[in-house]
């Protein structure tokens, strides 16, 4: 069964994502900061990594750089799911690695979780 | 404290202001007058004496006479152009030396008293313009030889003829000095005051805030200020009589060195416009200074003989700008995101995930996330109001393919169009074209533009959007066979929140600051919108924007 991280400090966001996720079949788990990302990533990899942005102790950039650098873990894809919407952010997420970028406001839960099983295919 | 006679008197003596005398609409018709009168006496005198005395003293008497009436006429003449009292005076004096010297050459014209009443004249006019010690005290001296000489004609006091005479030649002369030397003080005091304006210029000059560097119509550094000079770092040794475009280089926004032809000056000095400093200096020591500011240029007739640049360092600005926009960013952030959990949590419930709905459970949820697209899309509008209503949006231009841009469009507007069962279609008439102008601000527009037209228009029907290049502009249209404006409505289309009465019944959604953004970023690219629409069958805006072959900088704010 593929297994999805998420990365996300809003309580009602990560339940409606995993909630979406574990409809589909999927095995979830959840990090709610920055630094517990590699903690739930040790215990159990992923086959993919939902990320937002504005987290508490280490941000979204920083853990997506760490998580490039890393031979271990480069190769995971990353879906960016952030309500930060500045073009310069969007680019900075993409040049750091990121495989796509969602601006949460802007799209339906469905098309995240239709990309989701896109990566997942691959 | 009551000041004693004494005080009043040196004080008015020393204020150098004659109070009573000195009003020139007194002076300036007695002056007048009085050289009038002895302009009469001088000429006919002149001529009787070269008539009748010739045979006792010949012609040069009568001659000196006409001659000084000739240069009193000439005094005269050039003093009624800038009549000062202190001229006015200095001309009596000469006069009254002229008729000093000749009366003791030739005896008194006047007879021994006819003198007496020309002296006291000057002595009066020193004493009651009062303007210095000195003066005072030659008038006082005149005074007193004008006194001996009453009381020697009356013969009180005994005085040998010579010495008569020789005071009548002293009383001019001495008269001529303290005019002569008012008219020196007077020069002087127009020099310490120009002196003084000169100095104040220069102080508001060094003391102004923001810096300023003058040059001449070659770029040839002949002025820059203590503002300027601090901020280079260069001392006015260093900078006066150099080549501008080698002393302060200057940077475009990008950070890349601006050519002489594009340089703010050069374009003020040869179009003869204020053209807008923007981008950076480099200072002595090779920092990058972020500037603003404008060069203008000094034309006489209709040439530019000089420009001046003011420009002051925006490090700062730039700072709180991007703290600002920093500030604005979170913002948007904390707006969005409870925002995007009701969205996504409705559609979780929606899915059927926790429980199928039953219809009226279906109605309410449907309702709620209505509400909450509506408040989505109005923070969103919002935001986006601010930040582009922010000073310092930086306009990086770009070169940009048009049919790229289409295509890109096309893809973001496919789901809303899709929703609403609208045909979008992109035409360009040139497939190759391209267009210099700010890339994120001209596809907002375009969206924002595609989004109104997929909105208000019914079901199953198209949006059409071109381009096409018609002289030097590129006009962008978006045509829709929707609900259309009102025609009474069509003014206050751009205003903020305004939305059409037709529109809001149409579509209950909208934040009606749509075309407000279209307009205010039509502006900042430097493009113009326009719409022609009839109501129930659709509308065509139209954006056009001119096309640029180079760099230049123009004034644009």
């Amino acid at each position: 069964m593929n297994h999805v991280l998420i990365v996300e400090d809003e309580e009602f966001l990560v339940r409606a994502v995993r909630d979406n996720l574990e409809s589909e079949g999927l095995s979830v788990s959840v990090a709610m900061d920055g630094e517990a990302v590699f903690k739930e990533i040790t215990k159990k990899k992923p086959s993919i990594i939902l990320l937002d942005l504005l987290l508490p102790k280490k941000n979204g950039f920083d853990v997506l750089k760490e998580l490039k650098a890393s031979p271990e873990w480069q190769l995971i894809p990353v879906i960016v799911l952030s309500n930060l919407g500045e073009d310069a952010e969007i680019k900075r997420a993409l040049e750091l690695g990121a495989s796509d970028y969602f601006v949460k406001s802007q799209h339906p839960i469905q098309e995240v979780m239709d990309k989701v099983q896109e990566y997942l295919k691959k | 404290m009551k000041k004693t006679v004494t005080e009043i008197f040196w004080n008015y003596i020393n204020s150098g202001e004659g109070k009573f005398f000195y009003k020139e609409n007194l002076f300036v018709p007695f002056v007048n007058g009085f050289t009038l009168i002895l302009l009469g006496l001088l000429v006919s005198f002149g001529i009787l004496r070269i008539f009748v005395g010739r045979n006792d003293h010949g012609y040069e008497p009568g001659i000196i006479l006409l001659l000084v009436a000739f240069l009193l006429i000439l005094n005269v003449l050039y003093l009624r152009k800038t009549l000062r009292a202190e001229q006015a005076a200095g001309v009596i004096a000469f006069l009254t030396t002229t008729l000093g010297v000749y009366t003791f050459w030739e005896g008194s014209i006047f007879g021994n008293t006819g003198i007496f009443w020309v002296y006291p004249i000057p002595v009066l006019v020193f004493f009651l313009s009062g303007k210095t010690k000195g003066l005072f005290w030659s008038s006082v001296l005149l005074f007193s030889l004008y006194l001996l000489s009453i009381l020697a004609a009356f013969n009180i006091v005994g005085l040998h003829y010579n010495i008569l005479a020789l005071q009548e030649a002293l009383i001019p002369l001495i008269a001529t000095t303290a005019g002569l030397y008012m008219y020196a003080d007077f020069i002087e005091r127009n020099r310490q005051s120009l002196r003084e304006h000169q100095l104040l210029d220069r102080i508001l000059l060094e003391n102004i805030g923001e810096a300023v560097v003058a040059t001449d119509a070659e770029g040839i550094i002949t002025k820059a200020n203590g503002a300027a000079r601090k901020m280079l770092g260069w001392s006015e040794g260093d900078l006066i009589g150099t080549d501008i475009v080698k002393s302060i280089p200057c940077l475009d926004k990008s950070g890349d060195e601006i050519p002489k032809n594009n340089r703010p000056g050069f374009i003020a000095t040869h179009q003869k416009i204020s053209c807008a400093i923007e981008g950076y200096v480099v200072a002595k020591n090779g920092n990058k200074i972020p500037v603003a500011g404008v060069v203008n240029p000094v034309l006489l007739n209709n040439k530019t003989i000089a420009t001046v640049g003011t420009f002051r360092d925006t490090t700062k600005e730039r700072e709180m700008e991007k703290m600002r926009l920093d500030l604005l960013s979170l913002a948007s952030h904390q707006l969005r995101t409870p925002l995007s959990g009701t969205k996504w949590l409705i559609e979780t419930l929606k899915k059927g995930i926790h429980g199928k709905l039953t219809k009226k459970q279906t109605e309410y949820v449907d309702e709620l996330y209505k509400i909450n697209e509506r408040m989505t899309g109005l923070v969103s509008d919002m935001l986006s109001t601010l930040r582009i209503e922010t000073g310092f949006e930086e306009v990086k231009n770009e070169t940009i393919a048009i049919q790229s841009m289409f295509d890109n469009i096309a893809l973001s507007m496919s789901s809303a169009a899709q929703a609403r069962n609208i045909s979008l279609e992109f035409i360009t008439s040139d497939k190759g074209a391209k267009i210099i102008t700010a890339p994120e601000l001209l596809r907002n527009i375009l969206e924002n533009l595609a989004s109104n037209a997929i909105k208000y228009s019914h079901p199953k029907n198209q949006v059409i959007v071109t381009y096409k290049k018609k002289d030097n502009t590129a006009v962008f249209s978006v045509k829709d066979f929707g609900i259309g404006i009102p025609e009474s409505e069509k003014g206050q289309l751009f205003n903020r929140f305004f939305r059409a009465s037709n529109a809001r019944t149409f579509n209950t959604t909208s934040s009606g600051l749509g075309l407000y953004i279209v307009a205010t970023l039509t502006q900042k690219i430097g493009g113009k919108i326009s719409f022609e629409s009839v109501e129930n069958q659709g509308s065509t805006f139209l954006l056009e924007i001119p096309l640029q072959e180079s760099q230049s900088i123009a004034l644009k704010k």
